[in-house]
């Protein structure tokens, strides 16, 4: 066991170096110098000259490369040009806002697709598969800043019942602060979810017509358990999978739901930093959200063989 | 015939319906719209939806309906270049790699699992920080964040038609790779395309519109749909109106297109017969 989470540990050091690799070039392919931009209005060729040594930017470009891999890999990701915090504080105070939005919305749709698309798959050609077939390929069709409008609109505007737009934090007022959360987590968690549950049921009904299914039906065994034991954890293992990929959308889909409901979160600070050209805070962005996305993958790869022990350990 | 193949039926029809109803709107609105589109009218400002303008009219007094018809054509054209480029560079990625196998292999696979972890619109906002906002930029940054996801799926089909016999017959009968690889590889990866290209369409359409939505995309005054639901987010508790209907076309869009693609899914691969 201690070998396979070594090995695959081992697997994820090329994925960030070439991450690393790729954020590097692109950060560097912007247009502009600069030590040009940091000097600002002082023309002096030898100001200029002494900035670009003081950041190595004449040093060629894969001894750029290194030292500034070292850098990142002690935690230091620079200075933000907007507010000249340190980037990797500007990000910590933005990535718990986000993680309340993303990991609710994560295990609702999780609680909801599986047993969901058990029941489908079940109930193949059903009157209830058809149903749930249906409401699904919809969800999968509604843009998610589009239903966080709808959403604000109905709730938040006609009815009433919940706040539209804002974000309180959790250690302040904690049922404003949940109610404040409810309508973006189901915007963002749709999607999410009417993925998973079509996924889960094609992994079940795949399950369902299984030999040893059949065999345990004849051997008497109870149809809640044929379900429960047999066809549940058989037809997870694909499932996780698909979860551990789904994160990396939902990072993505947490830009557009956060600026919809105005929620200080590392999506909204993306897009801000974007628009204000702080590339160090989008580099440092794109570093973080990937090393996110390859943890959890690694995390989903050792929890594999837990669902699925024939995977190899 | 059962149910949920009527269903399925049913299904096909109406997503053919709503995708040919939305195709010759966008055509139609290439030639004409009921009002300017881009044109300013300072006197009809944020009017609700009337026998005049059909979906009321915008912060700038234009009508909703005329910018709905004439943003189709950008939305729809950004996502099916974008497609084309993630089409084409993925095929020929996925074809090399995958046909020559070896380290070419083991090394693309890394950077593939590298590209796959910065999320489709991160990267595609990333791209568009280095090489500019605009049509074009919009373009080629989807078209660059799809082309890992169509390059892993090539990728695939071609390992396994790699092991079918008339792969080794034409390496028997002494043709180059290349011949090889154009009249015996590529043909037969047309089919499993055809149905990704469904769902690549509808994602690109979805990232078009929410990378407008976040003041990124095609810059104004050409409509897109999701600049449009964007512009209305500011209007919105007192005229609704302005982001309702975009979001109700762009919703139709994706909805056609998904049950064509889950149409295409069960007529050319029947392993998934059971979605």
């Amino acid at each position: 066991m201690i070998a396979y989470i070594v090995k695959k540990m081992l697997l994820a050091i090329p994925t960030l170096f070439i991450v690393a690799l790729i954020v590097f070039c692109l950060m560097r392919s912007i247009p502009g110098d600069p030590a040009m931009i940091l000097a600002g209005d002082i023309n002096d060729p030898l100001i200029v000259e002494q900035i670009r040594k003081s950041l190595g930017l004449d040093q060629p470009l894969p001894m750029q490369f290194f030292l500034w891999g070292k850098q990142v890999l002690s935690g230091n990701l620079g200075f933000s040009a907007m507010t000249g915090e340190p980037v990797f504080e500007t990000m910590s105070k933005r990535i718990g806002v986000t993680a309340l939005l993303v990991v609710p919305a994560l295990i609702l749709s999780v609680l909801f697709a599986v047993p969901a698309g058990l029941y489908a798959a079940w109930n193949q050609n059903k009157k209830g598969d058809i149903t749930i077939m249906v409401c699904l390929i919809v969800a999968i069709s509604i843009p998610s800043f589009w239903m966080g409008m709808m959403l604000i609109l109905i709730f938040g505007v006609w009815l009433g019942w919940l706040p539209t737009v804002g974000y309180v934090p959790f250690g302040e007022d904690f049922w404003q602060a949940g109610k404040y959360m409810i309508l973006p987590v189901i915007s963002i968690m749709l999607v999410e979810m009417a993925t998973i549950t079509r996924m889960m049921r094609s992994n079940a009904i795949e399950v369902l017509r299984q030999d040893y299914i059949t065999h345990a039906r004849a051997k008497g065994v109870s149809e809640r358990n044929v379900l429960l034991k047999h066809t549940l954890k058989n037809s997870f293992a694909p499932t996780l999978t698909l979860i551990g990929l789904m994160l990396g959308s939902l990072l993505g889909g947490a830009a557009v739901v956060e600026t919809v409901f105005s929620i200080p979160g590392i999506g909204r600070l993306l897009v801000d930093s974007i628009y204000a050209r702080d590339y160090a805070v989008v580099q440092g962005i794109l570093l973080f959200v990937s090393l996110i996305y390859v943890i959890t993958n690694l995390l989903v790869d050792v929890l594999y063989p837990f669902f699925d022990p024939r995977v190899k350990l | 015939m059962t149910r949920i193949m009527k269903t399925r039926r049913y299904n096909e029809v109406i997503g053919k319906y709503i995708f040919a109803s939305i195709l010759i709107m966008i055509i139609i609105g290439t030639f004409y719209t009921p009002y300017d589109p881009i044109a300013i009218n300072l006197d009809n400002i944020l009017s609700s939806p009337s026998w005049k303008h059909l979906l009321g009219t915008d912060q700038f007094g234009r009508d909703v309906f005329s910018r709905i018809m004439s943003a189709g054509r950008i939305s729809a054209s950004v996502s099916f270049f974008a497609v084309m480029i993630a089409l084409v560079l993925g095929t020929f990625i996925g074809v090399i790699v995958g046909f020559w196998g070896g380290w070419v292999d083991r090394v693309f696979m890394v950077f593939l699992d590298a590209l796959m972890a910065l999320p489709g619109i991160l990267l595609a906002l990333a791209i568009m920080m280095v090489i500019g906002a605009g049509m074009s930029a919009l373009i080629i940054a989807l078209g660059v964040a799809y082309t890992p996801n169509v390059a892993r799926l090539v990728r695939g089909i071609v390992l396994s038609i790699k092991q079918k016999e008339y792969i080794e017959a034409s390496k028997v009968l002494g043709n180059s790779k290349v011949y090889t690889v154009v009249f015996h590889v590529l043909p037969n990866c047309i089919t499993p395309l055809t149905v990704a290209v469904s769902s690549l369409f509808s994602a690109a359409l979805l990232a078009e519109s929410a990378l407008s939505f976040l003041g990124m995309g095609v810059p104004p005054p050409s409509p897109t749909w999701g600049g449009m639901l964007a512009d209305g987010k500011q209007y919105f508790s007192t005229a609704p109106w302005v982001s309702i209907f975009p979001g109700v076309v762009v919703s139709l869009t994706l909805l056609a297109v998904n049950l064509l693609g889950d149409a295409l899914r069960d007529r050319f691969d029947p392993r998934m017969n059971n979605m």
